[in-house]
């Protein structure tokens, strides 16, 4: 019992990270036909930041701050310099982001070597769960992904930013007649979808090793998420917990390798029984 | 240059080149050329057939992990065992991949994100996989080639590897230029059309992909063979993108481009070392992202275009005019029984029953959003019915995918004119001429050389199409890319033609030949045609029976009279008299 607890959260924990780096880059696709493979530097980048703010002996809030910042600016900059040029082929997106990936990871391991690097755990110790002792820091973390998620799903929902964004999803150029400065849109939703990422990245920075590679972890299983689900919000939420839950278990029964392969099969069994309608061939 | 000369020439040259070149630059370029045959596979699985293929790389590992692990383990044959082991894992792994996502399941775009993942996988698998991969540190030392007693020297070895590689480039070249790989380049330009062809364009694209799975893992174990050692860096997403960037620089639609790319760019590479190298990955990435904003064709086509024109003849198609079709298939016509179609919880379609049997333009007409395209889809396979049944010359085709409708006789053209926009009119209706009898092995063999019927011709002839052959499909106007459209639909040999708004975006002199030649084929050829239509003007002049089709029901049917006549027809269709329409 006391187990299954524990695994559960653990469940939770995972989906709940999993959930906030695919739901950036679920929005970036569903408004541009951009896929960003770019998407786990961004991830490494806001890792970096609060490895940054720790070394000047800042607090975890303000590392945390920092790398939603850093993303936020990066992602702007990325959608001002490339992404807006590469709007007509989703194609040329894949290779470019490609590319930036690369240069991402080689200044990243210029700057700052190839070494592991951590972030101290700013809460550590254990709180009791229904009885059961569960790693204090990984709740919050856990707390603060489902809030931010449950934050954007609210924004896309509520607000007047949310239905321009919805409204380009749909048709970018009928909104444009209809008065949306779709160029923003998108320029907003590509740095926004960045700084999810980057915030995911100083989230498990404490507690996991910090390395220039790192994102590149995170982005198997985000683009899993994203093939499975597509852009649709519900089955993107399914998904993550799905894989997430198929992810920890074989871990925790097996080892970290036969639970990458498990994910990949379940991940494309789900593509055969029900392609995500963004990714299906037309008919 | 006698073509025997032609393929052996280059052949040689290479082969001597390694091996006077010394161990060092010879092997070297061994190397590379192998490393160049893989890009070449991945320039026609993604320029030519349009699938990006972000995990070649896991082929190409597999490959070369099947080369060193029989080569370690296999004893006097283990050279032979693993190059078959090589070609045949690469193939088996490229058929799992494209079953999984190819094959009407995800798009480019998925498919590429599904192959960046496995890439990804695999990586780690070769990492942790210790006891057959030699994890972190691959596996070495592996006995360059031999065969029982009888071993390669390295000079030996270096000049067969590089022969070999020129071989197989060679070989992909050849493909690329033959009637297969312009139905693949057709295929990438526009699906739908070769479906409608009689393409199986689903197992085109995982055969394509498939073979040069095959060529890959071949080419893998080739490599571990010349360079006596594999680690995990081989089958992952570093190489995977080296192959893209490769291909990318040297035009992917070329064979030779990409080829020429990884030479160069792996020599520039090998004068590096150490940290120098990690600027190296910087400057090649930034290179590529240079390239896809500035030069996303390539160098190679960049290059050429800058050449006088006159260097590069294009080639020769043979058209040829066929004997009229004493084709038997007839007998029977389109005969639909209450087929259904619903979105969601919208219905496009309900209970529509349809008697095409007797030879005759009919008319189906309704305002928008009746249902017409729609029906048009279904009975062509591009739509699931979600109710009824339909036959074709007398066999129940029911739900069929397209191409084997087009195979049974079923003739299709779209409204949105859609051709083959890199291919030239000649070789579009070529791809058109072999759609309906051709499979794969005939597509690589055959010349180019195809006989099309009269009322091809006849369409041809009055669109003026006779000087401008050889120019890219792409560059016809709209109503010029109708006609070749109409063309290439007859060129198929059908029984039963269903046509969308022939006459949408033609001039009224365009619209008579239309009219014309659909009477010629119910006349001579004793063609049933089913044609939606809004133009009141050319439906007169051509039907011998409208179907007025509302709300996704059958309204009603008759002669042009009594559609005409029908008073409720008029008030719903037109919101007066019919006749009175300009």
């Amino acid at each position: 019992m006391d187990q299954t607890i524990a695994l559960t959260l653990g469940v939770l924990s995972s989906a709940a990270v999993l959930a906030l780096t695919a739901v950036g880059l679920s929005l970036s696709f569903g408004l541009m036909r951009i896929i960003n493979l770019a998407h786990g530097e961004f991830l490494t980048i806001g890792a970096y930041s609060s490895v940054v703010t720790a070394d000047h002996g800042l607090p975890w809030g303000v590392g945390l701050a920092a790398a939603a910042a850093v993303g936020l600016g990066a992602g702007a900059l990325t959608e001002l310099l490339l992404i807006r040029r590469l709007y007509r082929s989703p194609e040329l997106s894949i290779l470019a982001t490609f590319g930036l990936s690369i240069v991402v990871r080689q200044l990243i391991q210029l700057g700052f070597g190839k070494d592991y690097r951590m972030v101290a755990n700013p809460l550590p110790g254990a709180t009791k769960v229904l009885g059961v002792p569960f790693p204090a820091y990984q709740l919050l973390l856990t707390a603060f992904a489902v809030a931010i998620v449950m934050a954007v799903l609210a924004a896309l929902r509520f607000t007047s930013l949310g239905l321009r964004v919805r409204a380009v999803a749909n048709d970018a150029a009928l909104s444009e007649t209809l008065g949306v400065r779709s160029a923003r849109v998108n320029l907003v939703v590509f740095a926004a979808s960045a700084g999810l990422a980057a915030t995911a990245g100083a989230l498990v920075a404490p507690v996991t090793n910090v390395q220039p590679d790192m994102g590149l972890d995170y982005v198997f299983t985000t683009f899993l998420v994203v093939i499975v689900a597509g852009r649709r919000v519900a089955p993107l939420l399914i998904a993550a917990l799905g894989l997430a839950a198929v992810q920890n278990l074989t871990t925790f029964w097996t080892d970290p390798l036969l639970a990458r392969l498990a994910v990949l099969l379940l991940a494309f069994l789900a593509v055969q029984v029900r392609p995500s309608a963004s990714f299906r061939v037309a008919p | 240059m006698n073509p025997f000369v032609r393929q052996v020439l280059p052949i040689s040259l290479a082969a001597a080149t390694a091996v006077l070149a010394g161990s060092w630059a010879g092997g070297l370029l061994a190397q590379f050329l192998v490393l160049g045959t893989v890009t070449a596979a991945l320039a026609l699985t993604w320029g030519t057939a349009g699938i990006l293929n972000l995990g070649h790389s896991v082929t190409f590992g597999v490959g070369a992990y099947a080369g060193a692990w029989f080569g370690l383990h296999a004893g006097a044959y283990g050279s032979l065992a693993g190059l078959a082991a090589g070609a045949l894992l690469g193939g088996v792994m490229a058929r799992l991949i494209a079953a999984v996502g190819l094959r009407r399941r995800l798009d480019a775009v998925g498919f590429a994100l599904a192959t960046f993942v496995v890439a990804l996988a695999a990586e780690q698998v070769a990492n942790r996989w210790t006891p057959v991969t030699g994890g972190f540190n691959g596996l070495t030392d592996i006995p360059r080639f031999h065969v029982g007693a009888l071993a390669f020297t390295a000079t030996a070895a270096r000049g067969v590897t590089a022969g070999l590689s020129v071989l197989v480039i060679l070989l992909l070249a050849s493909l690329a230029r033959r009637p297969y790989g312009a139905a693949l380049a057709a295929i990438r330009d526009n699906e739908r059309r070769m479906a409608a062809l009689g393409y199986d364009v689903g197992a085109a694209k995982s055969g394509a992909f498939t073979f040069t799975g095959v060529v890959a893992g071949l080419m893998g174990a080739v490599y571990v063979l010349q360079v006596q050692f594999v680690s995990p860096g081989l089958i992952g997403l570093a190489m995977g993108t080296n192959f893209v960037v490769w291909a990318m620089l040297g035009s992917r639609r070329t064979i030779w481009g990409p080829v020429v790319a990884t030479l160069v760019v792996n020599a520039g590479a090998n004068q590096l070392a150490g940290a120098a190298l990690d600027y190296w990955l910087l400057v090649t990435g930034a290179a590529f992202i240079a390239a896809v904003v500035l030069v996303p064709d390539g160098v190679a086509v960049m290059v050429r275009r800058g050449l006088p024109t006159r260097w590069f003849r294009a080639r020769q198609v043979v058209l040829g005019v066929a004997a009229p079709s004493t084709d038997s298939l007839a007998g029977g016509g389109l005969v639909v029984r209450s087929v259904g179609c619903r979105f969601g919880p919208f219905t496009a379609l309900r209970g529509v029953d349809l008697d095409l049997i007797e030879p005759g333009v009919h008319c189906l007409i309704g305002p928008n959003g009746a249902g017409k395209s729609t029906l048009l889809d279904v009975l062509s396979g591009f739509t699931s019915a979600t109710g009824g049944s339909w036959q074709l010359n007398g066999q129940d085709v029911t739900g069929r995918p397209p191409w084997e409708l087009t195979r049974s006789g079923l003739g299709r053209k779209f409204q949105a004119p859609s051709v083959a926009g890199s291919l030239t009119l000649a070789e579009n209706l070529a791809m058109a001429r072999w759609g309906r009898t051709h499979r794969t092995l005939a597509l690589i063999r055959r010349r180019w050389t195809a006989e099309l019927p009269p009322e091809a011709w006849f369409v041809l002839d009055a669109a003026g199409f006779a000087d401008r052959m050889d120019t890219p499909a792409a560059s016809l106007s709209h109503g010029a890319q109708q006609m070749l459209e109409l063309a290439m639909t007859l060129t198929a040999n059908c029984t039963v033609l269903l046509l969308d708004e022939p006459t949408a975006g033609m001039t009224r002199t365009e619209t008579q030949q239309i009219a014309e030649v659909l009477r010629g084929l119910v006349r001579d050829h004793g063609l049933t045609v089913l044609v939606v239509e809004h133009d009141m003007a050319f439906i007169r002049s051509v039907a011998d029976r409208v179907t007025v089709l509302r709300g996704g029901e059958i309204m009603a049917s008759g002669t042009v009279a009594e559609i005409e006549s029908n008073s409720e027809v008029s008030a719903v269709y037109v919101g007066r008299a019919a006749g009175d329409r300009p």
